[in-house]
């Protein structure tokens, strides 16, 4: 009786909450009005140039950064996680071990202003005099920071999962003689491949969505970056930039459009992970 | 005794505080009026119209102020068709939209709008033209302009910005818009910090903005100070206007003289503005 109830329960909170998300999707639909009855500014979404006062709303370049920005991300984050959950199960010594468990603990609960706010006073400039590396404001420092943002939510729900799991299969492996290393490289890694795809899916989801860090330190140029010295401009940020301006305007009903693309690209992200998984 | 004390000490407090608030006010412009005086139109402002909007609901909370935007294309419209009181514009409304709608124009301030770079760069001054190749990207090392062999890095602000918007117009023209590689920064606050921090930096602020952590640069041999504005010597510069449609009502008049009032030419100055009286 109980466990039919809590099924039911939560059946229900997932349907609200795909309800949820269908209705956000009709309301961005509806908000953007005046953007699809205007032939000319609809046709401009597609492209790369953004320029309102010439009645061009391309959101190529927009949609291509947070693309960019997400995979920059994630290229440091995901590496740099599975490193830590390595160091704290297997390859650390126990204190040291437990100290970076606690410093990841205490990374998750940073918020993302301060992360973008310390890389506004350090790694831009010094990626800007020291390095040389263009203005400074760049693709590469956003994804930097994003990146070491995302280490956390890539090693915790590893190591809160596998811990256990890699202790459970310690008495065989023992006995067969495999080491730490090995036990957790060659078998408690390769038996949680669903759960390594999950977790760099909400990684992912968190890049894409992640404000502050892309509109502090990407410089937003709305543009394709020739390298990860260029600035670039994301979805997320881009929705920032643009809610300020005059709210009857083509240019806000764009923020609509981002919106939607951005959604899109997250459910999307989602559901193909699930298809993976399975 | 100690009672008696407290007391006095209180009601001396008392007597002090209404002596300080009973004093001939700025805000009493609105004293003995109640109604609602609706604004729309120029972004540019929304920020000292809430000001006084607050200060009003405080002195005299039958005055209710409302503000909204659109553009000054929109306040135009909107004062025209009798659906607010005033119609605000950052520029001055045209001689067809005066005939049209009998507007009735106040200016109230100067938006200027400063070209600033690095306090070590020796570039002192630059003409509209070198400025719009600047911004446009054609020349892209201070070497061209005599300082030194360094790329120029642009900071510009998005589209919601007026400030963007005037500078945008008087330098590179109507339509146009600056390399599309400038870093886009989102308040005159965060471009002029990133100026004071980058030696390669050039980018545009509202002149209240201006302090000795950049360097403005004087355009067409003009500094960026307040009196050139003023006399329309230096050249990034732009009214701010609010339109009745007729005379002013007494409501829009009492919001007038508030503007005039030492209170309102700081609420003016403190959004970055020169007050035009």
């Amino acid at each position: 009786m109980r466990t039919r109830l809590s099924g039911a329960l939560l059946l229900a909170a997932a349907q609200v909450s795909t309800l949820w998300v269908v209705l956000t999707l009709l309301l961005f639909a509806w908000l953007g009005r005046p953007l699809w009855q205007d032939p000319a500014a609809l046709a401009s979404l597609a492209g790369f140039s953004w320029n309102p006062a010439a009645g061009q709303y391309g959101l190529g370049a927009m949609f291509a950064g947070t693309l960019l920005l997400s995979s920059g991300a994630l290229a440091l984050a995901f590496p740099l996680g599975l490193l830590c959950v390595l160091f704290v199960l297997a390859l650390g010594p126990r204190v040291l071990a437990q100290l970076l468990r606690q410093v990841l603990t205490l990374m998750a609960g940073v918020p993302t202003v301060v992360y973008a706010f310390v890389a506004v006073w350090l790694l831009v400039p010094w990626l800007r005099d020291s390095a040389g590396v263009g203005m400074g404001f760049s693709w590469l420092a956003a994804s930097l920071t994003l990146g070491l943002m995302l280490v956390p939510t890539v090693a915790l729900p590893l190591i809160g999962v596998l811990a256990p799991a890699d202790a459970s299969l310690a008495p065989v492996c023992d006995a067969l003689g495999i080491s730490r290393a090995q036990r957790l490289l060659w078998v408690t890694l390769p038996a949680h491949r669903p759960l390594m795809l999950s977790v760099l899916l909400v990684a992912a989801g968190r890049a894409a969505g992640d404000t502050l860090i892309a509109l502090m330190l990407s410089g937003n140029a709305p543009w394709l970056p020739h390298s990860p010295a260029d600035p670039l401009r994301v979805l997320s940020a881009h929705i920032a930039l643009s809610l300020a301006t005059d709210t009857e305007s083509t240019a806000y009903a764009a923020v609509y459009a981002s919106s939607l693309l951005l959604l899109a690209w997250v459910s999307l992200s989602h559901l193909l992970s699930r298809r993976l998984v399975r | 005794m100690n009672k008696h004390r407290i007391a006095a000490a209180f009601a001396g407090l008392v007597t002090l505080f209404a002596a300080t608030h009973a004093g001939a006010a700025d805000i009493d412009a609105f004293k003995g009026l109640s109604g609602k005086l609706d604004v729309a139109g120029g972004t540019a402002h929304i920020p000292v119209v809430q000001d006084v909007a607050r200060h009003v609901a405080k002195a005299n909370p039958n005055v209710r102020i409302s503000v909204s935007g659109g553009g000054s294309g929109v306040g135009i419209q909107k004062v025209g068709a009798g659906l607010v009181d005033i119609g605000s514009t950052g520029r001055a409304p045209s001689a067809e939209e005066v005939a049209k709608y009998n507007l009735k124009p106040f200016q109230f301030a100067l938006d200027g709008v400063a070209v600033a770079v690095h306090p070590a760069n020796p570039v002192k001054n630059l003409s509209r033209v070198q400025l719009a190749d600047i911004f446009s990207g054609r020349v892209d090392n201070w070497k061209t302009f005599g300082g030194a062999d360094q790329r120029i890095h642009l900071y510009s602000r998005d589209e919601a910005s007026a400030t963007r918007e005037v500078f945008v117009d008087k330098v590179l023209g109507k339509g146009q818009s600056p390399a599309a590689n400038a870093t886009v920064v989102a308040s005159n606050g965060a471009i002029k910090t990133a100026i004071a921090r980058d030696k390669g930096a050039i980018g545009y602020l509202g002149l209240g903005y201006v302090d000795a952590s950049v360097k403005p640069v004087a355009i067409d041999g003009h500094a960026p100070s307040q009196e050139n504005a003023k006399s329309g010597a230096y050249p990034i510069v732009r009214g701010l206007y609010f339109n009745t449609r007729g005379e002013p009502n007494a409501l829009a008049s009492a919001f007038y003289r508030y503007l005039k009032t030492g209170e309102g030419q700081s609420l003016i100055r403190a959004h970055g503005y020169i007050p035009a009286f």
